[in-house]
């Protein structure tokens, strides 16, 4: 029994770490003020090119990094978009997640359904992961799984409250114009941190095809990104909230392959569209969102484009 | 002469008015550079681009087969974009067309399973039926936004998902031919189905026309419409004129899922016949694309609506050669993303601001 | 305060600046010195904010030279210009209403530490708000603050960044009496110890009384630098329109009708965030008078005028419009009774500022004729119904097929006037209906409420100007705080006495 429930939970930590990176990413967005509406591309995108990597040199990180490039190349061409031009910013995200699926689908099919071999160590943390339980759930992933539960989400938090930098971020994605009054530049804050968060997503379909389910097809994010954005409004654009949020979501696909692999008697088309049921759910609990409270926590200026001269 | 080089001689203003003929060569040119960048990709992936273009042109327009093809295409399109465009109007957006179609086909299926009677007369309950399916599937969403606030973008895009499972459950599930008369699993067929007039083209495709042009004469000839259009540009004007801006979103929403609904109940009963996985095309994404880049005009949703039709059977027809259907959906994302900058970009100017004491003087408009 | 040397001279030489549509600033020359509080007077559109923000760096000017100190100086950026000491206390307040005071004051601020905790932000703004002898609480959110103590915060920041020229822009457009006075002291206290102060302002009676220099700013043209000492108002009102202004007083009314347009009996409503607003208000307007409401912006005329017109619902008492009580019903049925509203803020209630002007226009008729019946609506019958009511209204527009955020102010506030005046056969609401025009435009507009008065229609107004109040008013009543404190006859009340019931002077609370 016990086993059945580390095994749970395990799958739960490693499904979650997709959800981890991809709203770290949006979250490093939508606190400068930018919804990114193409996480489902960039995932996509980050995923094949983690794959064709992986193939062609064999080395796990060079695809991890690889992949990075390419969401960060990605990220700062949707910024240029949204902060430069100023297009509509929910336009442009969908664009780049037809462009994103598209063009993945395209180069990802010679190689669909080929296993990736190349893998990462696992990395056991001496002593803690000799802890009973806990030890195995938590402490015996490789390096990206700690990248993403514990090092990321610590960086950004400290970053954006804890540092000078990091109040000025802030404020560029409450209130633009008070933040450019202030000195702080607006344009340059949003281009970084929207092409960071670009590739911090394509590591979350990195880390999906190489740690998660460790080969390409077609539809293998399966709505990812936009769980993704679920988790960053639930979590409130709050990096240690997001992690919490990716954990929940990760159990319930865990409970889904175990379902499966179990035999329970429960449907398993039911059991794949949990995670969306869920997010329904927590897009629609009024404790969350209902009232101006909520509203408050999210970044006031988010999906607003801001222009600097502007008259009256 | 030289200070016309320098960068800090050039500001950048933006444009009061720009006319809407300026507006349709941006978006042209807009096109047509994301089908230079597109045959950029394919030429490196070593295929001739022209030649692809060509080829699927040929087969597209120059043959019967292709014509039909076309049209089964262009049907479910219009439809759908009919329904974006009503969402969007009202700055709505209505993400979940894909979830509602589907739920006007599996509403379709229920029902046209397990009634009797002469076709023409099923026909007429199938679409209120198709209808009811689709709007319900809007409902919630729109309650969510109506009262709460809440972004209808992520929760109809949520629903969609559901929507596809729930079509694959009931498809290989409760409803599955028993026959067993389908290789893929679905439904049994829907014994009522829309005639066909050209080919296998069935005259959905004058539904598809009709609603079009009810959708022009409502959005132009209505004080409905009106409402909606005002109220949408200022939420705040609803109470100033005495309309419920909440009831006017719900509303909205109901109409813009009943009409995906519809176009679920048309594809089914005029193509496909049974439930199963895949009946829609990513026509609900197609849709939304369509009503996005005619802006709402009805003009622009059937030119949009047949340009698009046109991209995707070349998808179809150019897999012979290799060519994923997906990368239709690269095309359309970097047309989506062209236009959306280039009708921003047009209204900016490049104003030279001379350093001399004689300043050059705007024109005012007087 | 300042340190041992006092703030810089700046000189600003031939500065031009456009923007689409406008000339902003034309050739304007002006020089600022320690020691004294310069003013920039002027009525809006005179171009005194885009000059300052010019030198503030938010602006680049299209032509023209800054000097600090004799020293050419370029502000390509805000940055540049807060190093040399300028900073600037804006009329919309730039602070992040969502972050505390503390948070507010090192924002953008490179002598913030690099890593910074909560406490250390509060600790070091406690210190700030001593050494310059303010008072206000650094743990709060600016949301929670009062108007004047934001401002305060304002000034405060602009001073920690090391300002020594301080430009206010508007400071006592949103300040009661009272806060207004408290200000002055402040600035007077500054410039004496080696300050540069500038002060953006329309208010020639505050200008006169509390500044050194001033300069007068019209139609983006500089027009003239006196000492204060050598002006008074009248002559300074006619360099800044250019003519003699005429208080016009207009006759009263002529009517002595008893019939009553509207009558409101102790309602209370809530404001947006829930909290009361409006406390116990009973009034009644009669047909062919104007009955004017003077305070202070913010003490609920806003919502006054939303409930009086359906748009909001109260929470207690009853509101008859000709009779008929509509108490919270939908704003269509007191749109039946003849009534029209103006609202305070135009594009954000009464226009989609998106949509054609001809769109705009038809709001208020599009469902009857000719322009709408049976449902259904006639954009080419909109169009002619436009043509007809710009003309009348005086708007100057070539093309009724543009966004209506493309005509001026003045031009918007033409045509919602005139689109109200049509339907309002029996009451007007209107608030700050001269608020950001010209002089003429007022005339124009106040013309119009007195002809429309004189027809028999009863309106209500509400103003900040209370020039324009007793101008055009048969009666006059006070808001404060939601409540209205008094109510008299034109000829019967005092400035001074208004003046104090402004401010919460509790005498006759009604």
């Amino acid at each position: 029994m016990t086993d059945i429930l580390i095994s749970i939970l395990t799958t739960t930590i490693i499904a979650g770490g997709v959800l981890v990176l991809a709203a770290l990413g949006e979250t490093l967005s939508e606190r400068v003020g930018v919804m990114n509406l193409g996480l489902e591309g960039l995932i996509s995108m980050g995923a094949v090119i983690a794959v064709l990597t992986s193939f062609a040199t064999d080395n796990v990180w060079l695809s991890f990094m690889a992949a990075g490039l390419v969401g960060l190349a990605l990220g700062i061409l949707f910024a240029f978009t949204t902060v430069v031009i100023r297009a509509n910013q929910i336009l442009c995200g969908l664009s780049l997640t037809f462009i994103g699926l598209g063009f993945s689908a395209s180069i990802g099919n010679s190689v669909a359904g080929r296993p990736v071999t190349a893998e990462f160590e696992l990395i056991p943390i001496p002593y803690l992961s000799e802890i009973p339980v806990l030890g195995s759930i938590l402490f015996s992933h490789s390096l990206p799984v700690y990248l993403a539960y514990f090092f990321l989400p610590l960086v950004i938090y400290f970053l954006f409250f804890h540092t000078r930098h990091g109040l000025n971020i802030r404020s560029v994605g409450e209130n633009p114009a008070s933040a450019e009054s202030a000195g702080v530049s607006v344009m340059t804050i949003r281009m970084i941190y929207v092409s960071l968060g670009g590739l911090l997503t394509a590591l979350a379909g990195a880390y999906l095809t190489l740690i998660f389910i460790p080969t390409w097809s077609e539809g293998i994010t399966g709505g990812r990104g936009w769980i993704a954005i679920a988790v960053v409004i639930f979590a409130r654009c709050n990096p240690v909230k997001v992690v919490f949020g990716s954990i929940l979501f990760g159990l319930v696909t865990a409970l889904g392959f175990a379902a499966q692999a179990m035999n329970w008697p429960i449907s398993p088309t039911f059991l794949s569209s949990l995670p969306y049921l869920l997010t329904l759910l927590v897009l629609l609990t009024p404790t969350f969102n209902a009232n101006e409270k909520f509203l408050k926590n999210m970044p006031a200026a988010i999906g607003r484009p801001y222009y600097r001269e502007e008259r009256n | 002469m030289l200070d016309k080089l320098n960068k800090d001689n050039w500001k950048v203003q933006t444009k009061l008015v720009v006319s809407k003929k300026t507006i349709f060569f941006a978006q042209l040119l807009a096109i047509l550079f994301a089908l230079f960048v597109s045959s950029i990709v394919i030429k490196l992936s070593g295929l001739n681009p022209l030649l692809l273009g060509a080829k699927a042109l040929n087969s597209t327009l120059g043959s019967f087969f292709g014509l039909e093809q076309l049209g089964i295409l262009l049907t479910p399109i219009l439809i759908t974009a009919v329904a974006a465009a009503t969402a969007f109007r009202m700055g709505l957006w209505n993400i979940g067309i894909e979830g509602q179609f589907y739920l006007g086909t599996i509403a379709v299926t229920l029902v046209g399973l397990n009634i009797e009677g002469p076709n023409f007369l099923i026909l007429i309950i199938l679409v209120i039926v198709g209808i009811i399916g689709g709007a319900l599937w809007a409902l919630l969403p729109a309650l969510a936004k109506a009262y709460a606030n809440i972004s209808e973008i992520i929760s109809t895009l949520m629903l969609n998902f559901i929507a596809i499972l729930l079509v694959n459950y009931l498809a290989i599930g409760p409803l599955r031919d028993k026959t067993g008369a389908g290789v893929m699993a679905s439904s049994a067929r829907i014994s009522y189905s829309l005639p066909e007039w050209f080919g296998a083209l069935h005259i959905g495709f004058f539904f598809a026309l009709i609603i079009l042009g009810i959708y022009a004469i409502v959005s132009f000839y209505t004080q409905f419409s009106y409402e909606t259009e005002m109220i949408g540009a200022n939420s705040k004007v609803g109470p100033y004129i005495g309309v419920s801006a909440s009831k006017r979103i719900i509303l909205i929403m109901l109409i813009s899922g009943g009409i995906a609904g519809l176009a679920g109940m048309v594809e089914i009963t005029g193509n496909i016949h049974r439930l199963q996985d895949g009946i829609s095309n990513q026509f609900g994404i197609f849709g939304i694309i369509v009503a996005v880049l005619s802006r709402g005009s009805p003009l622009g949703i059937l030119i949009g609506s047949v340009f698009i039709a046109l991209v995707l059977n070349s998808g179809i027809v150019l897999q012979s050669v290799g060519l994923s259907v997906n990368s239709v959906l690269f095309l359309t994302g970097l047309i989506l993303l062209a236009v959306t900058c280039s009708e921003v970009l047009v209204r900016y100017k490049l104003v030279y601001v001379s350093q001399n004491i004689n300043l050059i003087k705007e024109k005012n408009n007087d | 305060m300042v340190s041992d040397l006092s703030a810089p001279k700046i000189s600003m030489s031939d500065i031009s600046k456009s923007f689409p549509g406008i000339i902003a600033n034309d050739q304007i020359s002006i020089q600022f010195e320690p020691f004294q509080i310069h003013a920039l007077l002027g009525e809006n559109g005179a171009g005194k904010s885009t000059l300052m923000n010019i030198l503030c760096g938010i602006y680049q000017p299209d032509n023209g030279s800054i000097s600090v100190n004799r020293k050419l100086v370029k502000f390509k950026t805000p940055q540049h210009s807060i190093a040399l000491g300028i900073g600037m206390v804006h009329q919309h307040f730039r602070l992040v209403s969502t972050f505390t005071v503390a948070e507010n004051l090192h924002l953008g601020w490179d002598k913030t530490p690099r890593f910074i905790t909560n406490k250390k932000l509060l600790i070091r703004a406690k210190d700030l708000i001593s050494k310059y002898d303010f008072n206000v609480s650094v743990d709060s959110y600016i949301e929670q603050l009062s108007i004047g103590e934001q401002q305060r915060v304002e000034i405060l920041k602009a001073l920690s960044r090391g300002a020594n020229t301080l430009i206010l822009d508007e400071p006592t457009a949103v300040l009661t009496p009272d806060e207004s006075k408290k200000l002055f002291i402040t600035l007077r206290k500054l410039a004496k110890n080696g300050y540069s102060i500038i002060i953006i302002s329309h208010k020639l009676k505050e200008v006169v009384l509390h500044t050194d220099i001033i300069s007068v700013l019209r139609k983006g043209k500089k027009v003239v630098t006196m000492n204060t000492t050598e002006c008074d108002e009248e002559s300074l009102g006619r360099l800044m329109i250019g003519r003699t202004i005429v208080s016009k007083k207009y006759k009263k009314s002529v009517f002595h009708q008893p019939k009553i347009v509207a009558e409101v009996r102790n309602i209370c409503a809530n404001n947006d965030k829930g909290m009361t607003v409006l406390n116990n208000i009973s009034f009644k307007v009669k047909a062919g008078e104007i009955l004017g409401i003077a305070g202070v912006t913010g003490n609920g005329q806003r919502e006054l005028s939303e409930v009086l017109s359906g748009i909001r619902k109260t929470t207690s008492g009853s509101i008859k419009i000709n009779g008929v009580d509509l108490t919270n019903k939908s704003s269509k049925f007191y749109l039946k009774q003849g009534l029209g509203f103006i609202p305070e803020d135009r594009i954000g209630s009464s226009l989609a500022s998106s949509k054609p002007i001809y769109l705009n226009a038809s709001l208020r008729e599009y469902n009857s004729e000719p322009l709408g019946k049976n449902g259904l609506f006639y954009p080419i019958k909109a169009k002619n119904f436009t043509n007809k009511l710009i003309k009348t209204a005086k708007v100057d527009s070539k093309d009724i097929n543009i966004p209506v955020a493309n005509l001026s102010g003045g031009n918007q506030q033409r045509l919602i006037l005139h689109r109200e005046v049509r339907i309002a056969k029996h009451f007007l609401i209107v608030v700050y209906p001269t608020r950001g025009l010209d002089i003429a435009a007022m005339e124009d507009i106040r013309k119009i409420l007195i002809d429309l008065r004189n027809k028999g229609v009863g309106i209500l107004l509400i103003s900040e100007e209370l020039d324009e109040i007793f101008s055009l008013s048969d009666r006059v009543a006070v808001i404060f705080q939601g409540s209205l404190m008094d109510t008299f006859e034109a000829d019967e009340a005092e400035l001074s006495q208004i003046g104090l019931l402004m401010g919460g002077s509790v005498k006759n609370a009604r």
